[in-house]
C-alpha cells in the first residue's frame, strides 16, 4: 500500500492557508554508535507532548519547553498533549508514541544495554524553528547527555 | 533513530536514520494494546542504529496495519477536524506580518 502523504492531506484541509512549511535542515549527518547496541543506554524523545496527568498540558502551539519523565512512571499516569487527531492512539495506549514499557522489556532481554533514568517529552506543534534548533533542541541534547544516553529513539508527531 | 509514520515529511526533513512504519500517524510504535508487536517494532527500529550505512537512510519495517481502509479513515478524520488543524496552523505559523514559518524554514537551513 502506498504511504499516505500527510503534507498533501494537511494542505488540502487547510487550503485557505499558505503552503505547509517543512523545515529544510540540510544534509543529514550520521554519528556512529559509540558502543554495541546491547551495551547502549537508550533515551526516548517524543514530540507527542506526553505529560503526567496531574501536570498542566503543553501549550497547544509553539511551546518551547520540554519535560523529563521518570523511567519508572507508570503508563496510567501519562497522557499526550497533541491538539490534532494524531493524539488519539496515544490516549488509548501511551506506548504507541512513548514506548517506555517496550524499551524496558528490551533492556531486560539484553537487546539494549539499558534505559536512561528519564526520557524527554515536548510538543511538536512548533513553527518557531530558529528557537527550536538553537534553544530547545540544544537543551534536550544536554539533558540526554546528563542522563548518560548513548542513543535516542525519536518518536515525532 | 527516528520512528516515523509520515514518509513524505521524513523525506523532506531527512533525519540521520529512520524506520518507516506504514501505519496511521500516531501509532509509530504499533497499535494500542499490542505489546508484542510494539516490542518487535521498537526492536527492529533500534537495530538500525547499528546497520544504517548512509546518512538519511529510511528503512521500511515489514508490518501491515490490519485494517486496509485506514487511509480513508484518517483522511476523513482530518476533514472532520479541519477547523482544529487549521486553527493550529494559523496559531503556530503566522504573525502580524504574515506566514513567518515559511521564512523560518529557510532561516533554519542556514543554521545547520
Amino acid at each position: 500500500m502506498e504511504p499516505l502523504r500527510y503534507i498533501d492531506l494537511v494542505s488540502s484541509v487547510t487550503s485557505e492557508l499558505p503552503p505547509l512549511p517543512i523545515a529544510d535542515l540540510g544534509p543529514p549527518v550520521l554519528h556512529r554508535l559509540g558502543k554495541p547496541l546491547n551495551e547502549s543506554r537508550v533515551i526516548i524523545v517524543t514530540s507527542a507532548g506526553v505529560r503526567l496527568r496531574g501536570e498542566p498540558p503543553f501549550r497547544p502551539v509553539n511551546d518551547l519547553s520540554f519535560r523529563r519523565i521518570g523511567t519508572n512512571t507508570s503508563s496510567d499516569e501519562l497522557t499526550p498533549s497533541h491538539p490534532t487527531p494524531v493524539r488519539r492512539p496515544g490516549e488509548e495506549d501511551i506506548n504507541v508514541v512513548y514506548p517506555h514499557e517496550r524499551l524496558r522489556e528490551l533492556a531486560e532481554a539484553g537487546e539494549i544495554g539499558g534505559v536512561t533514568p528519564y526520557h524527554l517529552s515536548f510538543l511538536g506543534t512548533i513553527k518557531k524553528l530558529t528557537d527550536l534548533v538553537t534553544g530547545l533542541a540544544v537543551d534536550m541534547v544536554h539533558a540526554a547527555r546528563e542522563a548518560d544516553a548513548d542513543a535516542a529513539l525519536l518518536v515525532p508527531l | 533513530m527516528t520512528l516515523t509514520s509520515a514518509l513524505d515529511v521524513t523525506e523532506r526533513v531527512r533525519p540521520p536514520r529512520s524506520a518507516f512504519l506504514n501505519f496511521p500517524l500516531g501509532n509509530q510504535a504499533g497499535p494500542p494494546g499490542r505489546p508484542d508487536l510494539q516490542r518487535e517494532i521498537v526492536k527492529r527500529a533500534l537495530a538500525l542504529l547499528e546497520s544504517t550505512k548512509e546518512p538519511g537512510e529510511i528503512v521500511e519495517l515489514p508490518f501491515e496495519w490490519p485494517d486496509l481502509a485506514w487511509q480513508a479513515q484518517v483522511a476523513a478524520t482530518y476533514r472532520d477536524e479541519a477547523a482544529i488543524v487549521s486553527r493550529q496552523r494559523v496559531e503556530s505559523e503566522t504573525d502580524a506580518s504574515g506566514n513567518f514559518a515559511l521564512r523560518e524554514c529557510v532561516a533554519v537551513c542556514r543554521l545547520v
